[in-house]
Parts: structure tokens; C-alpha cells; sequence
């Protein structure tokens, strides 16, 4: 297993490489000067030339990436050209709020997703099924802004059991905290609930099939038991691969979400970096948000070949 | 998804080869396919949704009562009457209209991002999947894996943020991202169709690379590309109102349902109509590419019908 890690490593190297690469030119897509869009066309010539100097303008291509990337390599993202805060600073200061957003929705989607595929699969044809696999096939296509619209106008503003937008740190008052983010992650996750109990349900259906649960219903085992016991573990392997996925979604989805709540997430840092036209903060997100994906579906497919005894990674 | 088992009426294959060789993307024809799709409930359903959103779009200038751009501010916020079928925006502006011409965004992004993507990421898979094991795969799938390291609307967002929040820049980032998924697709059914007596009939009569790759293998890789369009669309609509309601993609005073819905929403309490009508816009028009999608999926494939 540790062999294998290590090969997946090494593996991620030329893909790292050419994410730092994407990352690096997102600035250089830019119409024009990169300096004078961040600027503005008011801007005196000694701050654009400062802030040209600062990123590196000046500098051929090869030697600006080169730079960067030994920069980002030592941890250093560059500075928020609005504030001048250190971007890694910024990144770690708005993580928790998307950690706990992202984590939170894949838990609500996990606990509707499993449970719903699993009786779906189970009750294939009944009236379950057909309003589970409704549901699913609904909720894959509702877009999540809409869906926060309508929760804050049901829940927040009508009902009045949840506050419509905003953040309490879960230091401060935990209570108020989760309560915040309820509507937020059940955003946030519904569509991932949706694909994921669509999956769980076939991935189920298609196990059931298997000779292995004939012979293990013919020697008079108890249903629950063939699927709890003998079914769902080997049902699972699809699914958790679609979980790491999932999280990519999550991830951008957050910059949704957490725009429509008014969270202070790293999601809308990026949105207001794009508003306010700082790049290395656009940059810094960007590359942050990928590794941490990145990462994720590295522990997932190390997950993945400790559950699946039949696969073998040499 | 086995090739071999699909009966998708395409063309191509083998002309001057004789029917010996001819591949099996040549069973069926189209008018047995679009038989058996409509007669699939999902995607009967999907289909209609689909032509209903496309029809209103494109006679949008014919079907729409009132200009979408057409501002009367003391005609603002009024509820649906029969005068305005959905009533108006804060702005004076019929609701309807803006819906009816706010499909042409939603459906141009969808088609041409998609477009796009194909395009390019079929050509990289044909590319990767017949040269494979060269350098030049290596590069292409390399390049496909660290686009598929970011997460779709991140990378969207990011682009837009580069090129510039409007409609065209909206469809290239999306375009985009969405080209390592048909890379990939179309590199693993090249490297499962390549191999066949076909093709090695058409290389051994001379046939040149560019011939194999055109009239033989593409042909019969192109079931699964289909499957994966229709839902390429549905996510590419996702994608653009959720770039338009971020203020990132279609910019006022052009019509579009992601900015409505932003807009919209500060009259939550006052007029829901200007959430709801957008909203479900967006909602039934991915749905029934999404539909579409698992339909044409289950018409392909019969094994997967119950998934």
C-alpha cells in the first residue's frame, strides 16, 4: 500500500506541474496589461509600474512562472493587491468557514443519499422507488441559487426557524453556528445527494444480481443480511469514488453558496477577488482549491484499493 | 459502455471495404432510433422539454408580447395580469418576454460550449487513443488530467475572470472545462474499437491513418459521446446562470435567467414571481436535457436501463 501511494505521488507530479502552469496563466489571459486591468485606467504610472514590478510584469514570461512557482513552492501565494494581506493568509483565515460548509453538506447528503438508495434498490418498483428516483433525478437538475432562494424564503422568511444569511464562528456560539449553515449545506449538498443515491440504488441493483448473493439467499440467509452483509460493501466501491468527485463539486458550489449566505468562505474571497480584479488572490484560490481536490481524490483512491481486495495497484 | 452493443444509426464505416467489414455503427436506422427514444417514457419526455425550450427560443421575437429590454419603471413589480401573463420586473420589464429571450442565452451556451468541447476533446481522444503510448498521448492526457484536477466552476469562474464577464468569454471557459471529459471518453472507446477485424481490415487494404481514424473508428465511438453531450448541455446551462447570477456571464440589459434570478431576489417578499419564473426556466430546461441524456443512455445501452 505504501508502494502504492508513493507511485500515485510521483504520478501527481507532471499534473501539478501543468495545474501551476493553468494557474500561472489565468493572469496572462487577461486583455491587455494585467497591471492596468487590476488598476484601473486612472491609475498613476508609478503605482503600475510599482505593482508591474511587485508581480513581476516586467519579467520575460519563463521568468515570471519560474519565480512564482519557486515562490509558491515555499508557501508563498504573493499579497492581495487590495489590502496587500499575505494570499495564503487570507486563504487560511476563510477555511474553516468552507471546510465546515463543504463538510456539513456532504454529511447531510450522505445521510438522505444512502439510506434512499438503499430503500429504493431494495423496493425496486414500489412507490418508494419511484418517488426516491423522482426526487433524485429532480434534485440533479435544480440549480443550487434557486434552490437557496426558495429554502430562505420558506424557512427564513416565512417560517422564520433559520436566519436567511450570515456567520457565526462555532467558537463564538455553536448553536447559532450550525444554525447558519443549515440551509447552506442542504443547498450546497442536494444535488450530490441526488447523484449519489441515483448510484448507490444502481450500484446496489447491479450487485444483487451477482451470483455470489444467489448463493448467498439460496443457504436460507436473511435478506437484510445478504444486503448489509454480503451486498452493500461491494455496492460501495462506486460510490465512494463518486464522493471524492463530488467534492469538486462542493468546492464550486461553495462560491455560490457561500455568495448567496453572505459566508465569509474562501469561495467568496475568490468572488471578490474577481470583483475586485486581484489576480494573485484569484490565483491563490484557484490553486488551493485544486490541490485540496486533488488531494481528496488521491485518499480516495488509496480508500478505494484498500476496499477492493480484486483490485491491485502494482 | 460496449460498443457492440449499441445499434446507434450512424454513418461511416465501410466504404469500399464490402459489407464483411462493415462495423456495427451501421445496424439500425436513425428513424428505429428517435422510434424507440420517444417511446422511452424519460426520454420522450426529455425530447419534448427539450424541442418546447428550443422552439420558444429561437421564435422568441415572434412569441414574446413585449420587447425584454423595454424599461417602463412605473409599470414596475406589477403581479401577472392578462396584460403581462407573468407580470413585470422592478424595472418595468415583462417577465415573459425576458424568459422567452433569456432561453437564447441559456441554450446558445449550451449548444456551442458543448460544440466547443466536443470538438476539441474528440479530436484529442481520437489523437490519444490511436497514438497510444507516444508522447504525444502522454501530453494530451496529461494536460486533460490537470484541467480535471479543478473543479468544473472553479475553473470556469476563473476563466471568465481572465477573458472578461460576457456571453462569448462565458461559453469558451465553459467550453473549456468541458473538453477532458470527451477527451477521455473518446480515448477509451478508441482504444476498445481499435483493435477490431475492421480496422485492421482497413489498415491492411492501405487505408491512410487520417481514413481509419474519420470514416472507421469515429463512426463507432460516437454512442457514448451523444449520452454525454445531452448532459454536457444541461451542465453547461447550470454553469452559465450560475456565472450570469454572479454578475460573471451575461451582462445586462441582455436577458438572462441566472441574472434574473440575482436580480430578482432583493423582491423576494414583494414579487416571487421574478424568482419563480426564472428559476423554473432554468430547473425544466436542464431537466430535460437531463432526461434526454439518460434516456438516449438507456435506448444505447439496455443493461443500463434500470440505473
Amino acid at each position: 500500500m505504501g508502494r502504492y501511494i508513493l507511485q500515485r505521488l510521483i504520478s501527481m507530479i507532471p499534473v501539478l506541474f501543468l495545474v501551476s502552469l493553468v494557474v500561472f496563466f489565468i493572469v496572462h489571459l487577461t486583455p491587455g496589461d494585467p497591471a492596468l486591468v487590476m488598476l484601473g485606467e486612472e491609475v498613476n504610472p508609478a503605482s503600475l509600474a510599482a505593482l508591474r514590478h511587485e508581480m513581476g510584469l516586467d519579467q520575460p514570461i519563463p521568468v515570471q512562472y519560474v519565480t512564482w512557482l519557486s515562490n509558491v513552492l515555499r508557501g508563498d501565494l504573493g499579497h492581495s493587491v487590495q489590502n496587500h494581506q499575505p494570499v495564503l493568509e487570507a486563504i487560511l483565515q476563510r477555511l474553516p468557514v468552507t471546510a465546515e460548509l463543504t463538510l456539513l453538506a456532504m454529511i447531510i447528503s450522505l445521510v438522505i443519499a444512502i439510506p434512499t438508495g438503499i430503500l429504493s434498490a431494495t423496493r425496486r418498483g414500489s412507490r418508494s422507488d419511484l418517488i426516491s428516483t423522482t426526487f433524485a433525478l429532480l434534485g440533479v437538475s435544480m440549480p443550487s441559487f434557486f434552490l437557496a432562494i426558495l429554502l430562505i424564503f420558506i424557512f427564513s422568511l416565512d417560517l422564520r426557524w433559520l436566519p436567511p444569511i450570515g456567520f457565526t464562528p462555532i467558537l463564538e456560539d455553536p448553536i447559532a453556528n450550525v444554525k447558519g449553515l443549515i440551509l447552506p449545506a442542504i443547498t450546497l449538498g442536494a444535488a450530490t445527494a441526488a447523484i449519489i443515491a441515483r448510484l448507490t440504488r444502481s450500484s446496489l441493483l447491479e450487485i444483487l444480481q451477482l451470483e455470489y448473493i444467489r448463493t448467498a439467499r439460496a443457504k436460507g440467509l436473511a435478506e437484510r443480511w445478504v444486503i448489509y452483509g454480503h451486498a452493500l460493501k461491494n455496492a460501495m466501491i462506486p460510490v465512494i469514488t463518486i464522493i471524492g468527485l463530488q467534492v469538486g463539486a462542493l468546492l464550486g458550489g461553495a462560491i455560490i453558496t457561500e455568495t448567496i449566505f453572505v459566508l465569509p468562505g474562501v469561495g467568496r474571497l475568490a468572488v471578490d477577488a474577481i470583483f475586485t480584479r486581484d489576480f494573485p488572490v484569484l490565483q491563490g484560490v484557484v490553486l488551493f482549491l485544486s490541490l485540496v481536490y486533488l488531494f481528496v481524490n488521491l485518499t480516495v483512491d488509496v480508500l478505494y484499493a484498500y476496499l477492493d481486495p480484486r483490485i491491485h495497484y502494482g | 459502455m460496449a460498443i457492440e452493443e449499441t445499434e446507434l444509426p450512424l454513418r461511416g464505416g465501410g466504404a469500399g471495404l464490402g459489407a464483411l467489414f462493415r462495423p456495427p455503427a451501421q445496424r439500425g436506422s436513425a428513424g428505429e432510433f428517435f422510434a424507440r427514444l420517444i417511446r422511452t417514457r424519460l426520454a420522450g419526455v426529455g425530447l419534448a422539454i427539450v424541442i418546447v425550450f428550443a422552439f420558444s427560443a429561437i421564435l422568441a421575437p415572434l412569441l414574446a408580447p413585449y420587447s425584454p429590454t423595454k424599461q417602463q419603471i412605473t409599470n414596475g413589480l406589477k403581479p401577472p395580469s392578462a396584460e403581462h401573463l407573468l407580470g413585470t420586473d422592478e424595472l418595468g420589464r415583462d417577465l415573459l418576454s425576458r424568459i422567452l429571450y433569456g432561453g437564447q442565452a441559456s441554450l446558445q451556451v449550451g449548444f456551442i460550449a458543448v460544440g466547443i468541447a466536443l470538438l476539441v476533446g474528440v479530436t484529442l481522444g481520437l489523437i490519444a487513443g490511436y497514438w497510444s503510448n507516444s508522447w504525444l498521448e502522454a501530453i494530451i492526457m496529461r494536460t486533460m488530467d490537470a484541467l480535471l484536477a479543478f473543479p468544473a466552476l472553479v475553473l470556469a469562474l476563473a476563466l471568465v475572470a481572465a477573458l472578461g464577464p460576457n456571453l462569448q468569454d462565458a461559453i469558451i471557459a465553459i467550453g473549456i472545462v468541458g473538453i477532458p471529459a470527451y477527451a477521455r471518453l473518446t480515448r477509451g472507446q478508441v482504444l476498445s474499437v481499435r483493435e477490431r477485424d475492421y480496422i485492421e481490415a482497413a489498415r491492411t487494404v492501405g487505408a491512410t491513418d487520417f481514413r481509419i481514424i474519420f470514416r472507421h473508428i469515429l463512426p463507432n465511438v460516437t454512442a457514448p459521446l451523444i449520452v454525454q453531450s445531452s448532459l454536457g448541455i444541461a451542465f453547461a446551462i447550470l454553469a452559465e446562470a450560475g456565472l450570469s447570477f454572479l454578475g460573471l456571464g451575461v451582462q445586462p440589459p441582455i436577458p438572462s435567467w441566472g441574472e434574473m434570478l440575482n436580480a430578482g431576489r432583493g423582491y423576494l417578499q414583494i414579487d416571487p414571481w421574478l424568482i419563480i419564473g426564472p428559476g423554473m426556466a432554468i430547473f425544466l430546461c436542464v431537466l430535460g436535457f437531463n432526461f434526454l441524456g439518460d434516456g438516449i443512455r438507456d435506448v444505447l445501452d439496455p443493461r443500463l436501463r434500470n440505473s
